[in-house]
């Protein structure tokens, strides 16, 4: 036993002077440097002529549907635009109350009610229409997958993966060849907006489904009900609650892609609006906000009233449902007898609306102006210090005109002998797992996140998914960086990987702190709930303006604007671990005499650790999701090139990068899932509904 | 000058009105209800060239959608004919989609709009404090330094534009041997947040740019002296200071052209000779992004006001195009 512990440790040790040697002497061991496949172009040219020849045979029939969706989008643009707005006031006030409270109600109304007054109502309402439709269209496609998984093995095996993919391939990756195969107008949105859309519905149906009780299939049987029968009267029933879960998350979704879709135009929506404010600068950020303010309430008012309607509690309302349709139909009346008051009313609001939108652009001005200097400071000390480093490591990045020191050979060599000596010394005491961590940080540091030799990248990482999922993942994970690096986007791909790593680890030093926090004091979870609805609800492109007009175009800015977005969940799911510690365990901590602080360390943090790696799993996807956007202040690698595909037409290009990025999201993805999964029970918070 | 030509359209224009029973056939194609779809893209100035022409063309009888559409993704559609016309096209930066069309034959370069139009390498003015100088390159690339920022050290930094319209900026500076690197902006948004935020701090910043822009109606900038971009410096590497390389010189004046769906003459011939005729001054154009996006006047007033004041000269075009 001890020798073979001993020889265990010999052989690891080799593995780690290996490892060193051949980082430390990149031009030694060139043979093993190289990538094994250099990037080609055939599987992006196979994907443009692929296309093309489809648009060819298919373009007729996809054109027919594609009419069919524009006459729909485009009637009940008719219709939103003919309704008063005071009508859709008072229904939404109405629904809220309803289904839930008088609280709901007035918020939803006076929601909508800015909508109108802002001067953003025609464009609300255009974007309005476009969900409309896809939220039915992800619907059926949606619970049409879910109940085939449910129901057969195979297709649940090639479903969960395709589900992966719909939910991470970018959306502008997708969004040219939907225009050459459905023409322009709203309809590639509404269809990009639906791919995106569908896999929630899917995999709540599918959730579902499986949780039906063994029994009531037997009581099913007995009765002698037909599959059909039991489907309709047993199964549907039983996973209603989660399907409107899910109902609720693919309309969210459907939104915010209808958002994104903006950008091939075709239909003048409030996303399309902020796009263009977004294009102005700093000195319209005011009207960026004004209008991304009006998609945060449209998103918070759905998401409410869906969560409402799905719970449905029943009310105190008694009063009978002629009521309600009374006081539409005065708001109607109203609203057609007073047209033109009603129009010189917003009128007016919406020019104070904009002065108020233009003392926000000053104030940002003048902010800049102020603290111009400090935030250089903040931006410079962050690149230097900590982004270039990490990029093309500390051997290029420390110069006398950015460090005020030099990095000599000298010194380079006792790094790295430091590094190597201190994980060889953990070796030695048995912790393996540290001593590969200090080994692999130290060479990343010293090399550079760019400058990993590729079978370091796929050698470290299929071994964790082996360890944190399986061999069949790990393999899975091989082919799919292997895949990457043939398609011609291994530079890219570690580019992405490198910003990815070092916004997630600052929303870690951020976020985590925050949401302990946030699960101590209730005033301070009050305030940050707003802020992180507004967060996530916002178009993405609006957190592009601050970055840039703070810290100008590099990767700070990028990170900064990943990080803003990315860190909600963070937060989100610490408030939420901690908050879901049993009592009886604080409690007997308490007795037994710990301090807070011992409390926290010790006990909740550890318990709610899995929980919150779950939140560490969606603020990676959330960063990856966010590298597209972006791209627009100073972000490269591969979601650039997924611009690139975009504006060029490259649909090729653009898939193939869009493909490597959700294959990275997905491994992260795994990884982070088996390893919460290995440390004990989570406490999702979307399974909460 | 000018005053002559529109006498002599006006006088064309009266002929062509003694005339005008023979023109029915494109009476008839006037009464035709199905719009004109015109691409309006990301730019203020571009929404004004759209907005102008689409109302020539009501005051020709005809109907017109402006169709928002992605500067790239709207060839998509132009050469499947869901979309009509897009007018201000930049060579400096054509999308890669126009050029694919064009080839198929299916996307039409019908001429140039004759917008006046400069790129170069420009800076606030607040830098010839640090850079005395300016605008002179040669001094320019003395204070590189002072040009510096933290990924650029020991080089200055030049904000190029974003890497998908191409790299002018960083071509000409490394065919000169300039001491700067070059840094791709990400969006024409964040390009005027750059220069926003340099003139609230009166930090560096030089950066490639263009004209007519509202932002140079707006802000005081200047651009640099390179030496003329002329033929030869782009034909001839030994002109200029880089003995090996063609192109060490300014930009090379930027055409701005308007491009329609291939089936346009066809469908509205008298639409497609309109949109040939088209042209606009840069300095109207400039002047009306200063209304629209300095002062925030409503863009359909502003276009109106320019129809008003040109309306003899539009007439005219009208109705020689109808003669065509």
């Amino acid at each position: 036993m001890a020798l073979a512990q001993k020889s265990k440790t010999m052989i690891i040790m080799a593995v780690m002077l290996g490892l060193a040697s051949v980082i430390i002497w990149p031009q030694q061991f060139a043979w093993v440097n190289n990538a094994p496949l250099s990037g080609a172009t055939v599987l992006s040219d196979t994907i443009n002529l692929g296309i093309k020849s489809f648009v060819a045979s298919f373009k007729p029939a996809l054109r027919f549907i594609a009419g069919g969706i524009d006459a729909g989008v485009r009637g009940l643009q008719v219709t939103l635009h003919t309704i008063p707005w005071l009508m859709i006031v008072a229904l939404v006030g109405l629904l809220g109350w309803r289904f839930k409270s008088m609280t709901l109600a007035i918020f939803c109304a006076l929601s909508v009610l800015y909508m109108a007054i802002s001067g953003h109502w025609f464009r609300s309402m255009n974007t309005l229409a476009m969900v409309g439709l896809s939220v039915p269209l992800a619907l059926i496609l949606g619970f049409g997958l879910g109940v085939w998984g449910a129901k057969s093995k195979s297709v649940h095996k090639v479903l969960m993966p395709t589900l992966d993919l719909m939910q991470t391939i970018p959306t502008f990756a997708y969004l040219a060849p939907l225009v050459v195969l459905f023409g322009f107008g709203p309809v590639p949105g509404v269809l990009a907006s639906m791919i995106y859309a569908a896999p929630p519905i899917t995999r709540n149906v599918i959730l579902g489904l499986k949780q039906v009780p063994h029994d009531l299939y037997e009581v099913a049987n007995i009765s002698g009900a037909s599959s059909w029968q039991r489907f309709i009267e047993i199964e549907l029933p039983h996973a209603k609650h989660q399907m409107l879960v899910g109902v609720n998350q693919t309309v969210l979704a459907s939104l915010s892609m209808v958002i994104i879709a903006a950008v091939i135009g075709g239909f003048d929506d409030i996303g399309r609006e902020v796009l263009v404010a977004t294009n102005k600068g700093s000195a319209r950020f005011g009207q960026a906000l004004g209008a991304g303010i009006v998609i945060v309430l449209l998103a918070v008012v759905i998401d409410r009233l869906t969560r409402a309607a799905s719970e449905s509690r029943a009310t105190s309302v008694h009063l009978p449902l002629y009521f309600d349709a009374g006081v539409l139909i005065a708001a109607g009346v109203i609203g057609f007898i007073f047209t033109d008051q009603m129009d010189g009313l917003t009128a007016a609001t919406a020019t104070t609306i904009r002065s108020i939108e233009a003392s926000i652009n000053q104030g940002l001005t003048n902010f800049i102006g102020d603290y111009g200097l400090l935030l250089d400071q903040i931006k410079n000390n962050a690149l230097v210090y900590i982004l270039l480093p990490m990029r093309i490591g500390l051997a290029k990045a420390v110069l006398p005109f950015t460090w005020g020191v030099s990095f000599p050979p000298m010194m380079q060599n006792i790094y790295l002998l430091a590094v190597v000596g201190l994980s060889l010394f953990m070796a030695i005491k048995g912790r393996f797992t540290l001593g590969f961590l200090i080994l692999g940080f130290g060479l990343v540091m010293f090399q550079g996140f760019t400058f990993l030799p590729w079978w370091m990248v796929v050698g470290s990482i299929s071994y964790i998914a082996w360890r944190c999922v399986d061999l069949k993942f790990a393999a899975i994970t091989i082919a799919m960086l292997v895949l990457i690096t043939w398609a011609g986007h291994w530079q890219d791909a570690l580019y992405s990987i490198y910003l990815c790593t070092a916004s997630v680890l600052v929303c870690l030093a951020l976020g985590c702190p925050l949401g302990v926090w946030a699960a101590k004091s209730d005033r301070v979870s009050r305030v940050l709930a707003p802020i992180n609805d507004t967060l996530q609800s916002i178009p993405l492109y609006i957190f592009l303006i601050p970055a840039v007009a703070l810290f100008q175009i590099n990767e700070f800015s990028a990170l900064v604007a990943i990080v803003l977005y990315a860190i909600v969940p963070l937060i989100r799911y610490t408030e939420h671990g901690l908050r879901h510690v049993p009592e009886t365990l604080l409690d007997a901590a308490t007795a037994q005499g710990c301090s807070r602080w011992q409390k926290l360390i010790h006990i909740e943090l550890p318990v709610a650790r899995p929980t919150i790696l779950l939140g560490l799993n969606q603020t990676v996807l959330f960063a990856l999701a966010m590298l597209i956007i972006a791209v627009l202040v100073g972000a490269r690698g591969l979601a650039e090139q997924v611009n690139i595909g975009l504006r060029d037409a490259n649909t090729g290009l653009g898939l193939t990068a869009g493909f490597s990025m959700a294959f990275i999201a997905i491994i992260a993805d795994r990884i982070l899932r088996g390893w919460a999964a290995s440390l004990g029970e989570t406490n999702d918070i979307s399974m909460d509904g | 000058m000018k005053d002559l030509r529109k006498l002599s359209s006006v006088l064309a224009a009266g002929l062509i009105g003694g005339v005008m029973t023979v023109s029915s056939a494109s009476a008839l194609e006037m009464g035709s209800s199905y719009p004109i779809k015109l691409a309006v893209n990301e730019w203020t100035g571009q929404h004004l060239t759209t907005h102008i022409a689409g109302a020539i063309l009501e005051r020709a009888g005809y109907s017109v959608d402006l169709v928002t559409a992605g500067y790239g993704p709207q060839f998509i559609a132009m050469a499947e004919g869901d979309l009509h016309a897009s007018l201000e096209i930049w060579t400096s930066n054509a999308p890669g989609q126009f050029t694919e069309a064009a080839a198929a034959g299916k996307v039409i370069d019908i001429g140039g709009l004759e917008l006046e139009a400069r790129e170069g390498v420009l800076y606030p003015v607040h830098m010839k404090e640090m850079c005395p100088g300016l605008p002179s390159w040669e001094a320019l690339n003395a204070c590189a330094d002072k040009f510096a920022s933290v990924e650029t050290l020991p080089n200055g930094r030049l904000l190029d534009y974003p890497a998908d319209w191409g790299s002018p900026g960083k071509d000409r500076f490394e065919a000169m041997g300039m001491n700067f690197t070059s840094v791709p902006a990400g969006s024409e948004g964040a390009l005027i947040t750059e220069l926003e935020a340099s003139i609230a701090k009166k930090s560096p910043l030089l950066m490639t740019f263009w004209q007519p822009h509202w932002a140079l109606a707006e802000y005081e900038t200047e651009w640099v002296a390179l030496p003329a971009g002329t033929d030869e410096c782009y034909s001839d590497p030994s002109w200029g200071v880089n003995k090996n390389a063609t192109g060490d010189c300014d930009f090379s004046p930027t055409r701005i052209f308007k491009t329609t769906w291939a089936g346009m003459g066809d469908k509205w011939p008298v639409a497609d000779q309109l949109l040939k005729m088209y042209t606009l001054d840069a300095g109207d154009q400039q002047n009306m992004m200063a209304a629209v996006d300095g002062r925030g006047e409503d863009i359909k007033e502003v276009v109106a006001k320019y129809i008003d004041s040109n309306a003899s000269a539009i007439d005219a075009m009208i109705s020689k195009a109808k003669s065509m």
